[in-house]
This record gives structure tokens, C-alpha cells and sequence, in this order.
């Protein structure tokens, strides 16, 4: 998602095919992955920080000005009517809002780039890292989110000017605004540090996920060294699954959607399996696989609303009632405890006490 | 390549190896599409000026804060790849500490009530629009004072450990 996020907006701007976007994006982001572990990588989220948050301020402040101004852009909105500047309306929180507000909370539960990060972290430091975090994902939206407003006073054209896909607005207006060229290229700078802080955690995790969930449990055996290629070549194999979802071309907010759907499904059973010790895998699996069935089934045919409330409900309500007639219960301390967590027991061996 | 390796501290060249790597990726990407020119409107835009006051006043305080927040992270890099180690038999019972991170805490519930504040304020003037954009460019200075924090401490980790030593050698 944010390769294509990344490939769409560089691709908009100067007119690239977003397939040679998204292969040279993934080549850089595999390369300087490849050293270093997680507190280089956290080392580097640093810097994107700044990299992100300035230019932000930077780009939005030139683009008001090239369109006249703040008060310009917003009595522009207004004429428009259709409470276009209010915050209340019904139909952006059924068609979009709502699905994505899940999404926001699921991706930072259930990432496993954001629970790498979590055991990085000293205790005493986590809940007030997470919450800054939080708190300055959401200056960037609220200030790039006004270069929206100007996308609405200028009236650009979903199907004409944007292909189709309203994430393409941003990209539009930066090059086609007539701005000077080191606001485009800030505007670059801030959309690549926004894919590769995610990219790279995310490509981490895949390499410790298959270490853990898949390689290590086929091959006990297996050696340090041929374990590391393996994991290197999961990255490789997950960045190329990557390209050809860019490569697809579908568009960024239906893919968007779509993954928020998949993981409004996981949220629930993962919050259950975190505090609940009847919770076991199947419990898991059943409750997500269901919840997603159920919530494609009904966003076909009720929309998004409908479908998002069935995806949680069910994925909710199918683990509890697995659960409960689960008689063993799971051991924290193992967690704790533990030096490999690819030796870890089932769930299932820990009696109910 | 070597040569400039060899200038750094041995533990910071992964890093710094890193790092080059991501710069250098941007640079060659940003080059690359630099190479063909950005599209333009069919029609011509509703041009006034990029430069306006407002932005030249956020570009300076961009500047100010940009120089910080490196310096912050140079120094960070190093004193923790000097205190490598040593840190941990330090932290307890800094009731200081205890302090700002409750600040910290608060602050962040704080900010996020008034982000959506922040949004819902949009609707009522325009000039409610520049709201966000001074937010996200005070934002980096939350990473710029959990810098500062984290320098002081490991001064204080290194002043202990002189002291610990000069004493060692007076015996």
C-alpha cells in the first residue's frame, strides 16, 4: 500500500510509469535494509521524521500561496456549499471514515513492523513513545490535508484530472500548479520518506515473521547463516509481491479499503489474543477468516457501513464463542521467559488452572 | 568509500552505511524523475506567489529546527554508542524522569484531543487553516526535547563512570 501510495504520487508528478517507480523504490529500500538491524532502523525513522513533518509545512504554505492564499482557497470551499467544510457529514464517515479509522488502529495493533519497534523499546518508554507517535502521524494529515481544500477550490476533476483515484490530488496540484521545482521535489522527499520508514519495517518484520512462523518451524535444523539468506530472500520475495500489486494497477484507495477490511477482521481476535489466555489459534484463525468472509459478502452487497460493521461483529463474536469452550489457557510468562520464540509451546499445552 | 568509513566510530558505520545507502536512493530517485519535467495544466493556474511571507517565516523556523534536530541526533548516536553497556545499572529511581515522562504523557492525550479539535476548527475561518501546518512544524521538537533528555542522561551515565573510575584509582 504505501509502495503504491509512493509509485502513484512520484508517478503523477512526472509522469513515470508507476511499475519503474515502485521496482526502483523496492531496490533501494531492499539495499540499505540489508545492513544494519532494528536500531538502525529506528535510527533512520528518526531522520524521516523531519524529513517528513518540515517539508509538509513547506509544501502546504507554498501551495496556499501560489492559489492566493488561506482565506482565498476557504471562501472558494464555502461558496461551494454542501458543508464541504464541516466534519459532520454522514456520508464521509459511511463510504470512508469509518473503515479507515479501523484501519489506522489495526495497522498499529496488528503491524508487526510496529511490534518490533514495541520490544525494541524500554518498558518505561513505551506508552508515551506510541502516544507521540500518534500524535505526530496526525500533524502531518491535518497539514497536508488542507492541500485537499485547495484541490476542492480549484475544482480538479476526479475522472479527468486524477485517473479515477483521489489519493492522486496531492501530486496533481504540487506539479500542475505551476510551483518552483524544489517544492515538487520536497513534496518527493516527503512521500519517499513516508514509504521507506514503512517499507523498511515492514519488509524487517516479514524477515523475522518467516523466521520464526515458517522457516524455523519446517527446518529446526536449519543453520544461522542459511537462515539469514532465507530471510533475506523473503524480503526479496515480499518487495516483488509488492511491485506486481503496483503493477496491477489498481487504485490506491481501493486498495486502501481493501486492506482495512482484512484488517478490521484481524483486530478483534488480535486484541483477544493479547488479554485474553482462552484465546487460542484456532480461535484466531476461525474469528478472522469468518469475520472476512462474512464482511466481503455484505460489502458487496450493503457497502462499506454495512460491511465493516459485519467484519467487526463477526470476527468478534466467532473467537469469544471458540474460546470459551477452550479448557486451557495460555502462559504469559512463557513469553517473558522466552530466549527463541520459534520454541515457544502451543497455546493449547498450558492446562486451565 | 573506506577511507571516509574509517573517519567514524566503529560503531556508528553500520548506521552511517545505512543512512548513506537511504540518502543516496532518494537523491537517485529524486534525480531520476527529476530528469523528466513535472507535467503542467492544460489551462493556466491560478498563479499568485510561492514566496509569500508565510512561507519564507516557515522556512526560516524549518531551518532552525532542522539544525537541532541533526545536531540532537548526532549527539544522541554518539553518546549512546559511548555508553553502550553501560546505561542500564543508572536508570532507576530518577524521580525527575518519572516526571517528564507523565508530561509527556498527558501532553500526547492532549494532542490528539486536539487534533480533532484542529480538524473541526477548518470549518469555521480561514484562518483557522494554518492551524495545522504550525503544529506539524513545532512537531519535530517533541523528538528534538526526547533527544535533549536522553543526552543529558548519558552524560550523567559518563560523569558517574569517571567518577567511578578516578576513585578506582585513587585504591
Amino acid at each position: 500500500m504505501n509502495l503504491k501510495g509512493a509509485s502513484l504520487m512520484v508517478a503523477t508528478i512526472f509522469g513515470l510509469p508507476e511499475g519503474v517507480v515502485a521496482t526502483i523504490s523496492s531496490i533501494v529500500i531492499l539495499l540499505y535494509i540489508s545492513l544494519g538491524g532494528l536500531w538502525a532502523s529506528m535510527a533512520t525513522s528518526t531522520l524521516m521524521c523531519l524529513l517528513i513533518m518540515v517539508p509538509s509545512v513547506l509544501v502546504t504554505t507554498a501551495v496556499l500561496g501560489q492559489v492566493g492564499g488561506a482565506e482565498a482557497v476557504w471562501q472558494t470551499v464555502q461558496s461551494q456549499g454542501g458543508e464541504l467544510l464541516s466534519v459532520t457529514r454522514p456520508d464521509a464517515f459511511q463510504n470512508f471514515g469509518l473503515t479507515f479509522a479501523l484501519a489506522l488502529i489495526t495497522a498499529t495493533i496488528a503491524g508487526q513492523e510496529f511490534w518490533q519497534v514495541a520490544w525494541g523499546i524500554k518498558e518505561r518508554e513505551l506508552g508515551k513513545t506510541f502516544f507521540w507517535g500518534g500524535g505526530l502521524y496526525y500533524v502531518v494529515a491535518l497539514c497536508l490535508g488542507v492541500v485537499g481544500l485547495v484541490g476542492i477550490a480549484l475544482k480538479v476533476d476526479l475522472a479527468r484530472d486524477l485517473g479515477g483515484d483521489p489519493a492522486a490530488l496531492g501530486p496533481f496540484l504540487v506539479s500542475h500548479l505551476g510551483l518552483p521545482d524544489w517544492v515538487i521535489y520536497l513534496f518527493v522527499i516527503i512521500v519517499l520518506s513516508a514509504c521507506y520508514s514503512t517499507c523498511d519495517g515492514t519488509l524487517a518484520a516479514v524477515s523475522s515473521v518467516s523466521a520464526v512462523d515458517v522457516i524455523k518451524p519446517l527446518f529446526p535444523a536449519i543453520s544461522d547463516r542459511s537462515l539469514f539468506a532465507w530471510t533475506r530472500f523473503s524480503m526479496v520475495l515480499a518487495a516483488g509481491i509488492s511491485v506486481a500489486v503496483v503493477l496491477s494497477g489498481i487504485d490506491l484507495v481501493t486498495l486502501v479499503l481493501g486492506t482495512s477490511i482484512i484488517r478490521a477482521a484481524v483486530l478483534v481476535p488480535l486484541v483477544l489474543s493479547i488479554v485474553w489466555s482462552r484465546m487460542n489459534a484456532t480461535a484466531f484463525t476461525a474469528g478472522t477468516i469468518i469475520g472476512l468472509i462474512a464482511g466481503v459478502f455484505a460489502l458487496a452487497k450493503f457497502g462499506e457501513e454495512i460491511g465493516t460493521y459485519t467484519v467487526v461483529a463477526v470476527s468478534t463474536i466467532v473467537p469469544i464463542v471458540i474460546a470459551l469452550t477452550n479448557s486451557r489457557r495460555f502462559d504469559y510468562t512463557q513469553l517473558r521467559q522466552a530466549q527463541d520464540l520459534s520454541e515457544i509451546p502451543d497455546t493449547s499445552s498450558v492446562a486451565l488452572r | 568509500m573506506n577511507s571516509l568509513l574509517q573517519m567514524i566510530p566503529p560503531s556508528l558505520r553500520t548506521w552511517a552505511k545505512r543512512l548513506g545507502y537511504f540518502l543516496g536512493g532518494t537523491m537517485l530517485t529524486v534525480f531520476y524523475a527529476g530528469a523528466v519535467p513535472a507535467q503542467s495544466l492544460p489551462s493556466r493556474p491560478l498563479t499568485q506567489n510561492p514566496y509569500s511571507p508565510t512561507t519564507i517565516i516557515a522556512g526560516v523556523i524549518a531551518a532552525i529546527i532542522t539544525i537541532f534536530f541533526l545536531r540532537g541526533m548526532y549527539l544522541v548516536l554518539t553518546y549512546a554508542s559511548a555508553t553502550y553497556g553501560l546505561e542500564e545499572e543508572e536508570e532507576e529511581g530518577n524521580l525527575e524522569g518519572g516526571q517528564e515522562n507523565h508530561a509527556l504523557l498527558y501532553g500526547a492525550f492532549g494532542w490528539i484531543i486536539g487534533s480533532a479539535l484542529i480538524i473541526t476548527s477548518y470549518g469555521f475561518g480561514w484562518r483557522f487553516l494554518y492551524i495545522g501546518p504550525i503544529v506539524c512544524l513545532l512537531g519535530p521538537l517533541v523528538p528534538i526535547f526526547a533527544m535533549n533528555r536522553d543526552i543529558q542522561k548519558y552524560r550523567q551515565v559518563l560523569a558517574r563512570r569517571a567518577r567511578y573510575q578516578s576513585s578506582r584509582s585513587l585504591y
